[in-house]
């Protein structure tokens, strides 16, 4: 069957007889489009049109139909001129590619050199900063030892925390001294720990300052130092 | 002679008799928490000078957040015996022999 025969036959099937009469007057042709890997070709077209009267639904009009037809066509490219002063033979391309490499292979050493410069830099740094964190933590260490009883001194060295008192309430408070801030103030009620008490200095004080800085507070100013501490339970 | 002497010089007196360096030079402390461990600030009760450099240096701690309590302990052998209770210092007070400066508390 011709290829138009065909579609208008399936066109009609969708159309009133009014608009089957219409469709039989125009051409209508499919167009075959290809995905051409040759970027060379382009695409003509080829326009016909037609008028007729209106389709059934629209009133008074008249429509224009019109058919494109594409088609693909070869194009010409321009020839390629290659000016031979411009190339180069084996052996320059070689040096090229050999100086080339001698190039990348100094900035690579540089490079790496600056790197291991700047490591060498940051762990010195690291180690001096370390050293004076161990320092300030000894020193804190000293001073928490010199500040306890002979009592809080044998349970800080067996058992890692120590009883302090209450200045005012003189309840009996279990500081825990075990390298946490995080609620290591047990609230003691004999030997029942009745809720946990977390409050201590900012973070760049050393540990063992912070410790101290918590017994001090607690036996001679408990009452604000609870006001501002949060009690967990036990 | 003088050997003998220079010994006696050398000689320590006994651990009973020893006197802190604080009490021979009368000079009283002010220990600061810091990030280092703590710094020592010593004023010399008797001098007027060093009495105010110790009390601006107190009350530029105290407006940073910090809080002073008077360390009055009684020390056998390098040991706290006793501890007597004091309240937190508001005001710098000179004949305090010994003060702690603790950094202000967060609740955590």
């Amino acid at each position: 069957m011709p290829i138009n025969d065909f579609f208008i036959s399936d066109v009609n099937q969708s159309l009133n007889t009014s608009q089957q009469a219409l469709v039989s007057d125009c051409f209508i042709v499919p167009f075959i489009t290809t995905a051409m890997p040759n970027p060379f070709f382009f695409t003509n077209s080829l326009t016909t049109g037609g008028t007729s009267s209106s389709f059934s639904g629209c009133t008074g009009g008249n429509i224009t139909s019109a058919t494109t037809i594409i088609f693909p066509s070869p194009v010409v490219m321009n020839e390629i001129v290659i000016d031979e002063d411009d190339l180069m033979n084996n052996q320059e391309y070689w040096e090229l590619a050999r100086q080339r490499g001698v190039q990348f292979r100094i900035r690579t050493a540089e490079e790496r050199q600056r790197q291991e410069a700047e490591a060498a830099r940051v762990r010195v740094e690291q180690e001096r900063t370390a050293a004076l964190r161990r320092e300030a933590k000894d020193k804190s260490l000293a001073l928490l030892i010199a500040h306890l009883t002979a009592e809080q001194r044998e349970t800080f060295t067996r058992n890692k925390w120590f009883v302090v008192i209450g200045g005012q309430s003189k309840k009996k408070y279990r500081i825990r001294a075990d390298g946490s801030l995080n609620s290591n103030i047990d609230e003691m009620h004999g030997d029942r720990v009745v809720s946990r008490i977390c409050c201590h200095c900012l973070h760049d004080i050393p540990l063992y300052d912070n410790y101290l800085a918590q017994k001090i507070a607690l036996m001679k100013d408990e009452r604000r130092f609870l006001s501002i501490a949060n009690r967990h339970a036990a | 002679m003088l050997s003998q002497i220079l010994d006696y010089c050398k000689r320590k007196p006994p651990m009973n008799m020893q006197v802190s360096p604080e009490t021979v030079s009368r000079e009283h402390v002010m220990e600061v928490m810091d990030p280092t461990g703590h710094t020592t600030v010593t004023w010399n009760p008797d001098s007027e000078a060093s009495i105010a450099d110790a009390r601006r240096e107190f009350n530029r701690l105290k407006r940073l957040g910090y809080s002073a309590f008077p360390m009055n302990v009684v020390m056998e052998n390098g040991v706290v015996v006793e501890e007597k209770d004091n309240q937190r210092m508001d005001e710098f007070d000179p004949s305090v022999g010994r003060v702690m400066m603790i950094p202000q508390l967060v609740g955590g």
